[in-house]
């Protein structure tokens, strides 16, 4: 459940920063257009929010919420040190 | 607002940054004090059909026959060991009035204080002065501290070594006299000789005598079994984690509220600096992801934000729950008003009690007490369910007809509870099961406070929750040290084109490389001497604590005199390999290796050695990155553009690449 929660932390993180024009273009090349960010930004979201089930079943309401907040830090940390060094290896994820 | 986030931050910034990283290692503190007793390292955690229960009975019977209670605190991932503990009867006095006996910080520093000053000085001959803590206010200063150290020292056992956090007691009616354990006082330090330490009766009793002198309150001690032999376990002594943990809410060698005062106050600081930093970060969304790296003050600005931004609900909640423990010293009014100034009072509400039943009062006559608590604890288990596991075993009377065995659950259920854990009772005797505790409803304002008090303190935490803690703390720690340096390195240009450099930003520029890189090395120095100060030297545990200000005292002038890239680079270099060869020294010295570590599955070990190697190896890389750096302004000495160090458990002292001296004489 933990890693579940983590994974989808991740790729929600991932899905909204390739709805942001500068991190898209480091990711594919192209920006992509304006719909595709926009669904981006929107399953991102939805991402984010599906991970917090998880993080409950596994911890409980209150601590669930808690280390829902600590793996958004996580992994959104990740993410940009990825999307510094190697945002290339982000795209088979985003389709 | 810009200068209020820049001089907000940079005022108490060195200090903050040192608060950052000791807090956020306190978050192991007992695996830290568990690696700082290498006596204790080859303990193996066993099933608890395993464990030597009846020795420890046994030994519990022989040490401790007429205490009031025992408790044996289970293995658990935090501690493989067994401990046991106990607490002979309160004074009448608190007996009589539970309600109100609670005792207020002020009294337990005090009891702490004198709790540990009397072995302390029973052992050296010196007459115990009963007035040790007044002293401290007044006079005694030195000799005050000297006891909390000695406190701390040996409340080691009760707080660090046996507690998993949920295993710290909750007031339980005749036990309501026990010092709070909130501030992590050594509770049982005052009370309590030091598990390693097995004072001779003469002097316990001693000093029990004193204690009672000043108005009861139990006297109890510690020791610690191997949990599959029942063998007792002797620990070198030691402050262990304690001593960063303490240090970071109440610093040290000063009196303890004036360091809370301090620290409080710093606090302030740093929540105006959160909050004016986020009016000031104009980007916080379009810059969410953003870092940049090789770009010169843009990388340093962007690692500020994303270590800032991406953990915010962190550093928000860490600060202001620091600000809401010491709302009722630093804000008394409502305390005062509400209650009347009595703070025991106000403690006694805010912890509030599991609506706990009562316990029988002792029969007086005697009655075998059961040995098999197998049986009990799977009992137990089954009716948790859900993999929750026993943490601790309370006995009230114990070889008493009405002897009460109580069962506490390991790991806090939630965060609005407060510290209170599910529990089961039985009758000592029999074995009959006498109930569950029932948590008693909380009003919101209980809930809101035990929610800011966990989350601050990670009672709750297991090891996924206490990481996310601990990297959050990290990601604290950088973004209080890369807004310190940027703090230079916006000036780097004006400082660069003016004739000379303002002494000012000189001060700035030593005061970060001292206080940053510095104060890393001093962590590592710190674990060195806990292993290189013989285990069998008096007052071991205070050189240990000398070490590391020693150290870090010597970081100040040498920044101060060397050429400031050089200073980063070699305090760098000095912390990261005094950090990376803390495993190293760990098997030299009588620890546990990683490999026996790994293959023993004593992952707290694992954790503190692969902890040492990653900050060892951040801070190598930092140094490295330093010195490797080519200043894009025209400065000569354009200080650093590395990670910052990582802050983590790790060791200590080698000759270091750049200060030899300092090193060995801080071993």
């Amino acid at each position: 459940m933990n890693i579940l929660s983590l994974v989808l932390c991740f790729w929600g993180f991932a899905a909204i920063s390739a709805s942001m024009e500068r991190h898209a273009k480091d990711i594919f090349a192209a920006a992509g257009s304006l719909r595709v960010r926009r669904l981006r930004l929107v399953v991102g979201y939805v991402l984010l929010a599906l991970a917090l089930p998880p993080a409950i079943i596994a911890h409980g309401l209150s601590i669930g919420i808690a280390v829902w907040f600590g793996f958004l830090a996580i992994t959104s940390t990740a993410l940009a040190l990825i999307l510094n060094w190697r945002p290339g290896i982000l795209r088979w994820g985003l389709r | 607002m810009g200068w209020l986030h820049t001089w907000s931050g940079l005022l108490l910034g060195w200090l903050l940054f040192a608060i950052y990283v000791t807090g956020t290692l306190s978050y192991f503190r007992n695996e830290i004090t568990f690696w700082m007793q290498p006596e204790l390292h080859r303990a193996q955690a066993v099933p608890t059909e395993q464990i030597a229960f009846v020795r420890a009975l046994a030994l519990l019977e022989r040490e401790a026959s007429g205490a009031q209670q025992w408790t044996l605190t289970l293995p658990n991932p935090r501690n493989p060991t067994l401990g046991l503990g106990w607490q002979t009867a309160m004074g009448g006095d608190r007996q009589a009035s539970p309600g109100a006996a609670r005792e207020r910080p002020e009294r337990s520093e005090a009891r702490g204080g004198r709790g540990g000053s009397a072995p302390d000085s029973a052992a050296e001959g010196r007459p115990f002065s009963g007035d040790a803590a007044r002293e401290r206010t007044g006079r005694g200063e030195a000799r005050g501290e000297r006891g909390e150290e000695g406190a701390r020292r040996r409340g080691r056992g009760e707080e660090g070594a046996s507690a998993p956090d949920s295993a710290e007691r909750r007031p339980f009616p005749a036990d309501a006299a026990r010092e709070r354990p909130d501030w992590g006082e050594a509770r049982g330090a005052g009370n309590a000789s030091a598990p390693q330490e097995a004072r001779p009766q003469g002097s316990g009793t001693g000093a029990q005598a004193q204690r009672q002198g000043r108005g009861g309150g139990g006297r109890g001690a510690r020791i610690v079994l191997d949990p599959a032999s029942g063998d007792k376990l002797e620990g070198r002594a030691t402050a262990g984690g304690n001593f960063l943990y303490r240090f970071h809410f109440e610093l040290y060698g000063m009196d303890r509220t004036t360091g809370r005062w301090i620290v409080g106050i710093a606090t302030v600081f740093m929540f105006v600096a959160l909050v004016s930093g986020v009016i000031v970060h104009r980007r916080i969304f379009k810059d969410f992801f953003t870092f940049r790296s090789g770009k010169g003050k843009r990388s340093w600005l962007d690692a500020h934000n994303a270590s800032s931004v991406l953990s915010l609900p962190f550093h928000l909640i860490i600060t202001f729950s620091g600000l809401v423990l010491f709302g009722h010293m630093m804000i008394p009014t409502a305390v005062q008003s509400a209650y009347g100034g009595d703070n025991n009072a106000y403690y006694g509400v805010m912890r509030s009690s599991m609506g706990a039943a009562e316990t029988p009062q002792a029969s007086g006559e005697r009655a075998p007490l059961i040995t098999r608590f197998a049986p009990l604890i799977a009992e137990a288990e089954n009716t948790w369910g859900d993999g929750k596991r026993v943490g601790s075993i309370t006995i009230t009377h114990p070889g008493d007809r009405n002897a009460v065995i109580e069962l506490r659950q390991m790991n806090f259920p939630g965060l609005t509870g407060g510290r209170n854990v599910p529990t089961l009772r039985f009758n000592g005797v029999t074995g009959e099961p006498l109930g569950a505790s029932a948590p008693r409803e909380q009003s919101a304002v209980q809930a809101v406070g035990s929610v800011l008090n966990l989350l601050h303190r990670g009672f709750f935490a297991t090891p996924v929750p206490r990481w996310l803690l601990f990297l959050s703390g990290v990601g604290g720690a950088l973004m209080i040290a890369s807004g310190l340096v940027m703090w230079t390195i916006a000036r780097a240009r004006k400082t660069a084109e003016a004739a000379r450099t303002h002494w000012g930003h000189r001060l700035v520029e030593v005061l970060n490389i001292a206080s940053i890189a510095g104060l890393m090395a001093a962590i590592a120095v710190h674990f060195w001497a806990n292993r290189l100060i013989p285990a069998s030297l008096p007052a071991r545990a205070d050189w240990e604590i000398y070490a590391f200000f020693i150290a870090w005292a010597v970081m100040f002038p040498h920044a101060a005199l060397r050429r400031p890239k050089a200073a980063w680079v070699e305090q760098l270099a000095c912390a990261g390999v005094l950090f990376a060869l803390l495993p190293l020294l760990n098997a030299a010295t009588g620890g546990l290796a990683l490999p026996g570590s790994i293959a023993g599955g004593t992952g707290l070990l694992v954790g503190f050695d692969l902890c040492a190697l990653v900050s060892g190896a951040g801070l190598l890389f930092a140094a490295y990155k330093v010195h490797t750096h080519v200043p894009r302004v025209r400065l000569a000495a354009a200080p650093t553009r590395g990670e910052e160090p990582d802050p983590d458990p790790g060791p200590e002292t080698e000759p270091g690449a750049s200060l030899p001296v300092t090193m060995e004489e801080a071993a």
